[in-house]
């Protein structure tokens, strides 16, 4: 297996904390394209399953997987899903997941296997307010502080409900993106296809504006 | 030097000069909305009026932003008049031109050359509140960029509603992947 340069030694040891926490199989999806975003992310990819045997990984080729391709939006490549084995992911990440956002991807393998910490009833009940689907992307600068956590917010609240999608964007790679919402600043925030709010939120706020706006 | 970011507006009663008509303005007129004000040396000077030009080409981009301009020189609202009669630039502009010739708003601000009896060219961006939230000086030959005090109202705005949880974006396509950088206190 190569390594991915993006996993140093200490990030290993790190990750591997997190992993042993893994009480359910996680299954990562990816979508790549041919670029070199692509290549780098399956190499990441296949060096993090190395390193749990909870975790399995598919790679699919366009057109494989009709249904999963257009869940995951497929036209943004790279996309991999975080998600339990055979369902379709929820917990979507577009581009490579450096920088801060690494910890947004190693948060929804640990909601999705288990191993995360347990939300409070409110926060739970918040979330269940959510009635109509939601396509939540949180579009981010891999190096913003305030982008990883709320991302990390979306995607537990798609892993809590069901009807919820939350997708990361690295906005970086995808200008054509940033250019049609006039995106300047990061987090901003689209809601089903919308720009729906800028900066970062708690959970609280996050849930607030979710329940009272959709 | 003083630091200025925060300076609340004092009061101060000058004549403006906006399109013909000349009335008395004060800090009251000033507060309750994003107010730049842009010192310059003076009328009937080259630098100034490709400044104001560009402004006032501009000045309905700030007004989107809820921003309004009030141009400053230590000439009196006759001499506002006498240069927009003279000048077709100057005619158009669409926004206020305060007459300051007692000095009372440029000495508020530390921009007076008392000698010269004229303001430096100077430009301070106030909240609503009527602080400070920006400001620039130059040396009176350098000129300044409408279109970077445009994006530097949108910024102030932006930070003003969002506080300080937005980070700017530096979009550099192609842009090497940063180095993972795992925060463990949220995760365990």
């Amino acid at each position: 297996m190569e390594k991915s340069p993006l996993i140093s030694q200490e990030l290993q040891q790190q990750l591997q904390l997190l992993l042993d926490r893994l009480t359910a199989p996680v299954e990562l999806t990816c979508l790549p394209g041919e670029d070199e975003k692509s290549r780098e992310m399956t190499c990441f990819l296949n060096h993090l399953v190395s390193l749990s045997p909870r975790l399995s990984c598919r790679v699919l080729a366009p057109g494989q997987e009709p249904e999963l391709e257009a869940a995951m939006d497929g036209s943004l490549l790279p996309a991999t899903g975080v998600g339990a084995p055979g369902e379709i992911p929820r917990m979507i990440f577009h581009g490579v997941p450096g920088g801060k956002e690494i910890t947004a991807f190693a948060g929804a393998i640990l909601a999705a296997g288990g191993g995360a910490k347990p939300l409070d009833r409110a926060t739970l009940r918040d979330i269940g307010k959510v009635k109509a689907p939601l396509d939540i992307r949180v579009c981010v600068s891999l190096g913003c502080q305030h982008c990883a956590q709320l991302v990390s917010h979306a995607q537990r609240a798609a892993w809590e409900n069901p009807r919820i999608t939350a997708h990361m964007v690295d906005a970086n790679l995808y200008p054509a993106l940033v250019k049609a919402h006039g995106i300047t600043r990061v987090p901003v925030t689209l809601v089903n296809g919308k720009a729906a709010f800028s900066g970062g939120k708690t959970m609280a706020e996050l849930t607030t504006l979710l329940a009272r706006t959709f | 030097m003083t630091n200025l970011i925060g300076k609340p507006l004092e009061p101060f009663r000058v004549y403006g000069y906006c399109q013909g008509e000349s009335r008395q303005y004060t800090r009251e007129d000033i507060l309750g909305s994003w107010s730049v004000l842009f010192f310059y040396p003076a009328d009937f000077t080259f630098v100034c009026p490709t400044e104001l030009k560009e402004l006032g080409q501009l000045h309905e981009d700030f007004a989107r932003e809820g921003c309004r301009i009030f141009s400053v020189s230590e000439d009196s609202h006759f001499v506002h008049k006498a240069w927009a009669d003279a000048s077709e630039t100057i005619r158009a502009l669409p926004f206020v031109m305060l007459a300051d010739p007692a000095g009372a708003l440029a000495r508020q601000f530390g921009v007076l050359l008392e000698e010269e009896g004229q303001a430096l060219r100077a430009t301070f961006l106030l909240n609503p509140q009527g602080e400070v939230v920006l400001y620039e000086v130059h040396a009176p030959s350098i000129g300044r960029s409408g279109q970077e005090l445009l994006r530097k109202v949108q910024a102030a705005r932006f930070v003003a509603e969002h506080g300080d949880q937005v980070c700017p974006a530096s979009w550099e396509p192609g842009a090497e992947t940063l180095t993972p950088s795992l925060d463990l206190v949220g995760l365990l």
